[in-house]
């Protein structure tokens, strides 16, 4: 196992730049997720890690040694692929013994390790069974164990469970975390479910548009966002936004009054559904516009002016629709954000 | 509405087999002095097994599917990992490359013949004129032997690249990707991934082809009529020339026999082989 690090890496296909500057230092045995939606450069940053693409500038290295330019064989990373890319033509223990039969493992040792391997993941049954004799999640097993079974510097997962239903993709979440913390080993994982992100990662990675928007455990990412993008991007619900204008100390917008800004200007509050709460005297106010239960909590969807913004209540609250609420936010919990630009403005209200 | 299919069936196909068949058994000559057929056992078989100048035809027809086949898979599967690629007027190449596709076997030998008329032809000419060879088909057996290798190999590389092609375009990426990441190098990759996803057409091509050239005769027969001597005097030549200038129908009926079976024989084997190879290994 070893470290990664990306130094000012790039991508780009002719004109069309995909990834730029992209600076990432991964720790061994760390867990890192690459989050994002559809289409931002999840993938390709993955490809270029394992040697699939080549880089267009910059710098990857493992560990001690530069790879920037070495063949995929050369690195030595495992890749578990969104479809498995599982061999059909070869049985269960072909398949997870193929890298080290290219590897020139004599048989005896194969064997033992390939069972090792299947172990892990409660394969042993299906050994001589062909991939398409296999369910969806066995067959994801199959690709586990193919890369558990070699002790690559680094496994790479490029959205493992997204074929799996739903029950089974919760299931799994936990064996792969599981996995990866008793072997201890470097995982970049890569996903567009920013739940699976959160449950899963050490850090998170999010990315938009080829760019890094922020690097940052869980935690850092749900509760301290570096921008807009972020903000709405984390959370379920996402998180509500406010825009207005702060002057002379006063952040002034539809149904909310006397909160002081950080700094002047066109601003955009930020605040999550769990972090109001109901008060007679919050300095926050809302219509209700339409109340969703959710069985464990009840959200109520409000009109602030233009925009709708949700919070969370009790599971036995049902206020009338078209009433007046009035909430407050629980201290440190109200971000803020330049409309313009997106970027977070910190400092004390 | 299976049952006229298979009455047609039976009627274009499995009649004529039984016919020819049943002739194979006869001695049958419209200009013996007996004309009439009568039956004469295995004789015509037993004939066939010391004819010499027929089992020279089977050797000469199996040499010639050998180097054709052989040529054929390799340029083709060359040509066919060519045309996965971007080039420029790669669509001009591809069209042009499969026009002799489109030609009667019997203008291939034709055209072939117009060009390797000596005095005429651009062949013998610029053999002569570059190698300092002189080459006159009709004179050297080995190269009339050569010339119709090489007519086959252009006439029919095509349709391999083709089938290959469409073969090769339809092998996943990802299991690909996933034997490089695995460590294979790409010679292995060929042999472990590539090769097996391609064995459907790979086979289906090869029985193809193979089918073909052993019943090669219409080319050949314009371009050397089966000479100098017997040089290219394959199976199908011979078989046509005891049935019609010899008019011996049941010897001939006989030869068909035997070339038939001897060709179910040979793809049997290759798809006991091909197919065996991998459960062989474990
Ligand atoms: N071979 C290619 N040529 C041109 N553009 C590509 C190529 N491969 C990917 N892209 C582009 O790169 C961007 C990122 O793709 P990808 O990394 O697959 O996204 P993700 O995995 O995050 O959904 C997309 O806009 C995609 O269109
Ligand atoms: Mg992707």
């Amino acid at each position: 196992m070893s470290s990664v690090s990306l130094e000012d890496v790039e991508k780009s296909y002719g004109a069309f730049t995909v990834l730029k500057d992209l600076n990432l230092e991964i720790a061994d045995g760390e867990f890192v997720v690459l989050l994002g939606p559809s289409g931002c450069g999840k993938s390709t940053t993955m490809r270029m890690i394992a040697g699939l693409e080549t880089i267009s500038g910059g710098t990857l290295r493992m560990g001690e040694r530069e790879v920037t330019n070495m063949h995929p064989r050369e690195r030595n990373v495992a890749m578990v692929f969104q479809n498995y890319a599982l061999y059909p033509h070869m049985t269960v223990l072909d398949n997870i013994g193929y890298p080290l039969k290219v590897a020139r493992v004599d048989r005896a040792t194969r064997r033992r390790q390939i069972e090792d391997a299947a172990k892990k993941v409660d394969l042993l049954p299906y050994l001589d069974r062909y991939p398409r004799d296999l369910s969806g999640g066995q067959r994801q097993r199959v690709a586990l164990a193919r890369a558990l079974v070699r002790d690559p510097e680094v496994f790479l997962l490029d959205e493992p469970l997204s074929n799996l239903d739903a029950k089974l993709r919760v299931a799994m979440r936990a064996e792969i975390k599981h996995l990866q913390r008793s072997l201890g080993v470097t995982m970049i994982y890569v996903t567009h479910d920013q739940i699976e992100a959160m449950t899963l990662a050490d850090r998170v990675v999010l990315l938009s548009e080829g760019v890094i928007q922020q690097v940052g455990t869980p935690d850092d990412i749900y509760d301290d966002p570096d921008n807009l993008f972020v903000a709405g991007f984390i959370g379920s619900p996402p998180m509500n936004f406010v825009e207005g204008v702060a002057r002379d100390g006063t952040f002034t917008a539809t149904g909310v009054s006397n909160l002081a800004p950080p700094k002047d200007g066109k601003l955009t509050l930020g605040f999550r559904a769990e972090d109001a709460v109901l008060d007679q005297n919050g300095r926050f106010s809302g219509k209700v516009f339409e109340v969703e239960p959710t069985g464990e909590a009840t959200y109520v969807v409000l009109e602030m002016g233009a925009s709708r913004c949700i919070i969370r209540g009790d599971k036995k609250f049902r206020p009338p629709l078209g009433s007046e609420l009035r909430f407050e936010l629980q201290e440190g919990h109200s971000l803020f954000f330049e409309t313009e630009s997106g970027r977070r403005v910190r400092g004390a209200p | 509405m299976l049952a006229p299919t298979l009455f047609i069936l039976f009627i274009t196909g499995f009649v004529p087999f039984l016919y020819v068949l049943v002739v194979s058994f006869f001695d049958w000559n419209t200009f013996a002095q007996n004309p009439e057929p009568q039956f004469a056992g295995v004789n015509n078989f037993r004939r066939l097994v010391f004819d010499e100048a027929f089992l020279k035809s089977v050797g000469l027809t199996l040499k010639f599917t050998f180097f054709v086949l052989v040529s054929q898979l390799v340029i083709g599967f060359a040509l066919a990992k060519l045309m996965m690629r971007n080039f420029p007027l790669k669509g001009l190449f591809r069209t042009v490359h499969t026009l002799p596709l489109m030609i009667a076997p019997i203008a291939v030998g034709a055209t072939w013949r117009l060009m390797t008329v000596p005095g005429l032809g651009p062949i013998p000419h610029f053999m002569g004129k570059w190698f300092d060879i002189s080459y006159v088909l009709s004179r050297f057996p080995d190269q009339a032997f050569a010339t119709v290798v090489i007519m086959d190999i252009w006439h029919w590389t095509p349709l391999v690249t083709l089938t290959l092609l469409a073969g090769l375009s339809n092998v996943p990426e990802e299991p690909l990707e996933q034997a490089r990441i695995d460590g294979a190098r790409e010679w292995r990759i060929f042999w472990d991934i590539t090769l097996p996803f391609l064995k459907p057409v790979l086979l289906t091509t090869i029985f193809i082809r193979l089918m073909d050239a052993l019943r090669t005769v219409d080319e050949v027969w314009m371009l050397t009529g089966g000479g100098p001597g017997a040089a290219t005097r394959f199976i199908g030549l011979y078989i046509w020339k005891i049935v019609f200038p010899k008019t011996d129908y049941g010897y001939g009926s006989a030869m068909s026999v035997l070339t038939l079976y001897m060709t179910i024989v040979l793809c049997w084997l290759l798809y006991v082989a091909m197919t065996g190879m991998k459960e062989n290994k474990k």
